[in-house]
């Protein structure tokens, strides 16, 4: 029994540093999963969905213009229907047509929305079934305005001149709250927001406590624990994973916000948008460990997989919770004490503040402030976790109390 | 022997929630040395082998190597094979031998190399590409031993090794042993497997209930208080004559005797008594085989209870 033929052995480097450790275990975790298809193509998926949506809505935004047809004898009211849609913002098209019989044909055939003909007493609107509101409000004005000018004419009034001032007339609107005004951009992005981060902390903390139960499960663990410490493979496994999230979360927002300038879709919006799109990522962020850790801890008390949904359970309610409360209530009310509060609160910020910055305009310290008081509880969670994590990960079998996994 | 070596382990203790599990445990294990250790199930054998690896926490007690106390820089010299037999079931084989090789602090290429080298030796080089949950049982348990090799360890703790192996994977098991001890590697193994143990092990150690009750060198434990003989010849009436000669059994022509007070020349005197009573075919001292002696050790402590 010779030592000499050991030599080989001493050539070994000094062992991998603690943050070595960290960095072998978080990229496992992304390689396992950046490789999958299934991740793959459900990211794909998304963006696309997203990118489909945005080319949709602004197809389905796009009113078609109602097109009215006018028989030649009345064709000297297309003038005035012009002037009056133009003020009222309604999209009309108009056409001049001879043969009534072909006008008509032209409506059943639906080349034509509307029919404008002349009658003993005046003119008749002819539709194949209904008119829109606003185009029969229209006509609605129009005659009223005739009406009126007829009689005027009697008593000697420019009737022509006296139409083209009626058209033009409009009200003055002054906006009080300029929140409660609806902008179609601002909805848009709050619940956009609100569900992008709500999946994305939902499956991604879900992620971290699967993870954690597959390697006690499959019993790995040990052999892990026996040259990496337990918060090296807490660490690395939550980072793993958040790089994975993240990579999602920028891609939808990235793809998001993309769409959304490319197309116009927010229109002439209040909202800051590459404010919100940052902060949405440092709260997923801020979130993200939050619950990973947490998750992480919970998800080490068991040993199957069957068991994680039932003790992660109690930490997906408080997941829910704020975020049905800020969907809800934020986009009427952005303002309301209950959002304000949730917003600051943590835990519940992450899901929270991002919608309130999209649906309202919170003051930016009190984002900064929010977010400070999440970081603040960020260290204590994280002792918590790693202490449970540490604690009860070694055990197989019935699952840990939570005292019982602090006190090891 | 290499002194930098040797594993030791003192006055380990450790109960769980009240019950004992470990009470003042103690051995060492020489460089070069295949070390046996034996127990009942519950006996303590893996929570011993928890405690070395650092992956439990004793009561009380050390652990040393190389006669310091070991810490995590030395555990990672250490090739472990726990008795929960665990690799990640989606993990190809070659890429999960890369990956544990290098979280004990091998370099990437040092670490293909190695895992190259160990799944060829171990006869599982055409399933490096495979998840390891596609692999029978039994090559499962070559990659659990490969994952305990490839970071080229000084010591070897492996918890049951031989536990699931085919005939042919126990030789290939047996052979990396030998050679790992010859390459100056202090092995300790648990095994139920007592045939294994006498064949393969230089030392023994017994556990029952938390305390070691037997450790020494096979061939010492292997050894009856008395000399004992064994004669094939002319029965055991001529034995049952003889002065300070005890018959233990006889069965047919087969007697065996114990001789309490055995001097140098004992074997010769039985020899010559024997002879003398008829035809004596076969006559030999008499050794306990390690089941026998593990049977022994274990009942006489429960008489001592």
């Amino acid at each position: 029994m010779s030592a000499n033929s050991g030599s080989g052995r001493s050539a070994r480097g000094a062992g991998v540093s603690g943050s070595g450790a960290v960095a072998l275990v978080a990229s496992r975790e992304i390689r396992t999963r950046i490789t999958s298809k299934t991740y793959l193509l459900s990211l794909a998926a998304v963006v696309v969905a997203i990118v489909a949506g945005g080319v949709l809505m602004r197809v389905l935004g796009d009113d078609d213009p109602t097109r009215i047809g006018f028989h030649s004898p009345v064709s000297g009211l297309a003038g005035e229907v012009a002037l009056l849609a133009e003020a009222t913002e309604v999209a009309v098209e108009t056409t001049t047509w001879d043969d009534l019989d072909r006008a008509e044909q032209m409506l059943s055939d639906g080349e034509i929305d509307v029919l404008v003909a002349l009658t003993d007493g005046g003119w008749e609107l002819v539709v194949e079934r209904t008119l829109p509101p606003e185009v029969e409000w229209m006509f609605f004005t129009l005659s009223q305005q005739h009406a009126l000018a007829d009689e005027l004419l009697d008593v000697g009034v420019d009737a022509q001149q006296l139409l083209a001032v009626m058209a033009q007339a409009q009200p003055e609107v002054r906006t009080l709250d300029a929140d409660a005004e609806v902008d179609g951009g601002r909805m848009i992005a709050g619940y956009l927001v609100g569900i992008l981060i709500f999946i994305a902390l939902m499956t991604t903390g879900q992620m971290v406590a699967v993870g954690v139960v597959e390697e006690k499960t499959s019993r790995v663990v040990e052999l892990l624990l026996a040259t990496v410490r337990p918060w090296q493979l807490l660490a690395g496994k939550v980072i793993g994973i958040g790089v994975i999230g993240l990579v999602q979360v920028v891609a939808i927002i990235g793809a998001g916000v993309a769409t959304a300038l490319a197309l116009g879709l927010l229109g002439d919006t209040s909202m800051r948008l590459g404010s919100v799109a940052l902060w949405s990522l440092g709260w997923f962020l801020i979130g993200y460990v939050s619950y990973a850790v947490v998750l992480a801890g919970l998800g080490a008390l068991v040993s199957r997989q069957e068991e994680v949904s039932g003790v992660i359970g109690p930490v997906t309610m408080l997941m829910v919770l704020p975020y049905m409360a800020g969907i809800m209530v934020a986009p009427w009310e952005p303002g309301s004490s209950l959002v304000v509060a949730l917003s600051w609160i943590p835990l519940c910020a992450p899901f929270v503040m991002p919608m309130r910055m999209a649906f309202g305009s919170p003051e930016m310290w009190e984002v900064w402030g929010a977010a400070g008081v999440s970081l603040a509880l960020l260290p204590v969670l994280i002792w918590l976790a790693a202490r449970m994590y540490s604690g009860a990960v070694l055990s197989t079998g019935a699952r840990v109390g939570i005292l019982q996994s602090l006190r090891r | 022997m290499n002194q930098e070596r040797t594993l030791g382990v003192s006055g380990l203790t450790k109960s769980y929630a009240g019950k004992p599990a470990l009470l003042d445990t103690s051995f060492e294990v020489a460089a070069g040395e295949i070390f046996g250790f034996v127990g009942a199930n519950g006996a303590g054998k893996t929570t011993t082998m928890r405690i070395i690896l650092g992956v439990l926490t004793a009561d009380a007690g050390d652990v040393t190597l190389g006669g310091r106390p070991i810490d995590h820089e030395a555990r990672r010299r250490i090739g472990y094979m726990p008795e929960e037999r665990g690799l990640y079931p989606k993990m190809r084989v070659g890429d999960q031998l890369v990956h544990l090789a290098r979280l004990y602090g091998m370099g990437r290429s040092r670490a293909v190399a190695a895992m190259e080298r160990w799944t060829e030796r171990l006869g599982v080089a055409d399933r490096r590409a495979d998840e390891v949950q596609k692999l029978s049982l039994g090559n499962q348990q070559r990659v659990q031993l490969a994952a305990a090799l490839t970071h080229d360890p000084e010591v070897l703790v492996l918890d049951e090794p031989f536990s699931g192996l085919d005939p042919v994977a126990v030789d290939v098991m047996s052979a990396v042993l030998r050679e790992q001890a010859a390459a100056g590697a202090p092995v300790i193994f648990s095994s139920h497997q007592l045939d294994l143990v006498e064949r393969l092990c230089d030392r023994v150690g017994i556990i029952k209930e938390g305390r070691m009750v037997a450790v020494g060198a096979t061939e010492e434990l292997r050894r009856y208080p008395h000399p004992r003989w064994v004669i094939d010849g002319p029965g055991a009436d001529w034995a049952a004559e003889l002065d300070g000669v005890r018959v233990v059994s006889a069965n047919g022509s087969r007697t065996v005797v114990d001789v309490p007070d055995a001097g140098p020349d004992a074997g010769q005197r039985l020899l010559a008594a024997a002879s003398a009573a008829g035809t004596v075919r076969e006559f030999a001292p008499l050794r306990p085989s390690l089941t026998e002696l593990y049977r022994d050790v274990v009942a006489d402590d429960e008489e001592a209870a």
